[in-house]
């Protein structure tokens, strides 16, 4: 059947046909438009924080899912030009059955595709036991923590970190988008975190520890400003191959915060932004109540590492 | 809402010739500013689709006071999401917006293609018409 309809379809400023309305700008914008408009806005964040130095070796923390290589994407066209600034990618295998399986291959071709060292590193190598293992065990003893994201969370951070400084890495870039910024600085605001809260922007370190700060690979989120459904639709504009898959244990308080959030935002629209945006103008007032009270950072007696007790978390909860 | 004149009876006018649907969308703003006016413009319309053979006018908006649509007939859409495929029925040239909302999907979580296209949330579908949303949201 023929068609006349006397309104047109949405255009871009330029004229193109849109394809993403963005609501908390009133804009619609078409393929192109929307994917200049994303890495201007990840160049802006990156000069804005000051997150890269010459001379600065970069570890990107890859998944192989939306946000990891999107920065990764990114960042290795604004980083390649760059002489003075070396990087490469390294995956983590928490050895999640038919999960990780799916995403190591696509991460690999990603980095071959841009021409980036890759590593991958797992926890049953690093830890002597899979994530998939230790909730077995995990289960047959009812009365401890029983959320994978749990124990995940703390190996995770312990393995990227270690790695990225075993490398000699002196970033480490990881792909945090806007809803894991908002969702995170509602969870500290919810748990009553300080600590971890006067840790957290755009660059975190621990320069408000009185020592051992320098174990950690200070971290970069380029993507901090762009929210997760910008960066999935980047992906897919750009054609990158990512995992879909949601994690199998995917589960705790960061889901809820997260379906929270996204309820909000779908009734008014730049919430995520605003929160964002009020962290950001609080932070120095909590960093400056943290300088007063430094924290000790000690080595852990078991492992080496860098903890606040005299046991860290990895080895509490994994060995 | 109901169609103030049937699909079938301009489709007995056609002697054959390829149909026109003849939409005046929310965004035309058309000058009324009450139902009663607005049915006024639909008998207006249903005179200039009677002279014309070959006009069949199936899909007409309204829009009263800038903020109602007034809508004729209703269509068919079927959504697909996380591998199940759902038939929808809403008032025709519902936009996208609208159908996710229907299916009680957030749409901060998904992207929606049609065919090949990424279309966004405002862009009005048509009836039979198939959509995807892909979940874009990580849990990992």
């Amino acid at each position: 059947m023929q068609k006349v309809a006397l309104a047109e379809p949405a255009r871009c400023k330029c004229g193109d046909k849109a394809v993403y309305f963005r609501r908390y700008e009133g804009q619609y914008l078409c393929a192109k438009c929307f994917c200049d408009s994303v890495e201007k806005r990840v160049k802006r964040t990156v000069r804005q924080f000051n997150m890269i130095r010459p001379g600065d070796k970069i570890a990107f923390g890859l998944s192989g899912g939306k946000d990891s290589s999107t920065v990764l994407y990114i960042m290795s066209r604004i980083l390649k030009p760059r002489k003075d600034i070396e990087f490469f990618a390294f995956t983590i295998n928490e050895g999640i059955h038919d999960y990780r399986e799916k995403s190591i291959p696509i991460a690999k071709a990603l980095c071959k595709k841009l021409g980036v060292k890759h590593y991958i590193f797992s926890y049953k190598q690093s830890l002597g036991k899979t994530l998939d293992q230790k909730m077995q065990e995990v289960r047959e003893k009812p009365n401890i923590i029983q959320t994978a994201c749990a124990y995940c969370g703390v190996a995770r951070r312990y393995m990227l970190n270690k790695k990225a400084r075993d490398l000699k890495a002196t970033k480490l870039c990881l792909g945090h988008n806007l809803d894991d910024e908002a969702q995170s600085i509602l969870m500290n605001y919810i748990r009553g975190d300080m600590a971890k809260a006067s840790r957290m922007g755009a660059v975190t370190d621990y320069s408000t520890a009185k020592s051992g700060g320098e174990k950690f690979v200070p971290r970069i989120k380029p993507l901090r400003s762009i929210p997760e459904k910008e960066v999935g639709l980047y992906a897919v504009l750009k054609g990158l191959e990512v995992q879909e898959d949601e994690c199998p244990y995917a589960d705790g308080i960061r889901f809820e915060v997260r379906d929270f959030l996204n309820n909000l935002e779908a009734k008014h629209s730049g919430i995520k932004f605003s929160v964002l945006e009020t962290f950001d103008r609080m932070r120095p007032i909590i960093r400056e109540l943290f300088e007063k009270q430094k924290i000790e950072i000690t080595l852990c007696k078991n492992c080496g590492e860098p903890s606040s007790q005299e046991v860290c978390k990895l080895c509490e909860m994994w060995r | 809402m109901q169609s103030l004149f049937g699909k079938k009876s301009f489709d007995s006018n056609l002697d054959g010739q390829s149909p026109l649907v003849f939409e005046i969308r929310p965004n035309s703003r058309a000058p009324y500013h009450s139902a009663t006016l607005a049915l006024d413009y639909y008998m207006f319309l249903y005179i200039i689709c009677c002279c014309s053979n070959n006009i069949v006018a199936t899909d007409i908006f309204i829009n009263v006071n800038g903020d109602e649509d007034f809508q004729l007939g209703n269509m068919q859409v079927t959504v697909q999401y996380l591998g199940k495929e759902a038939r929808l029925e809403l008032p025709d040239n519902s936009p996208v917006a609208e159908v996710l909302k229907k299916a009680k999907i957030n749409p901060e979580t998904v992207i929606v293609r049609r065919g090949e296209d990424i279309i966004h949330e405002n862009e009005r579908l048509s009836d039979n018409d198939k959509i995807q949303a892909i979940r874009i949201v990580s849990g990992g």
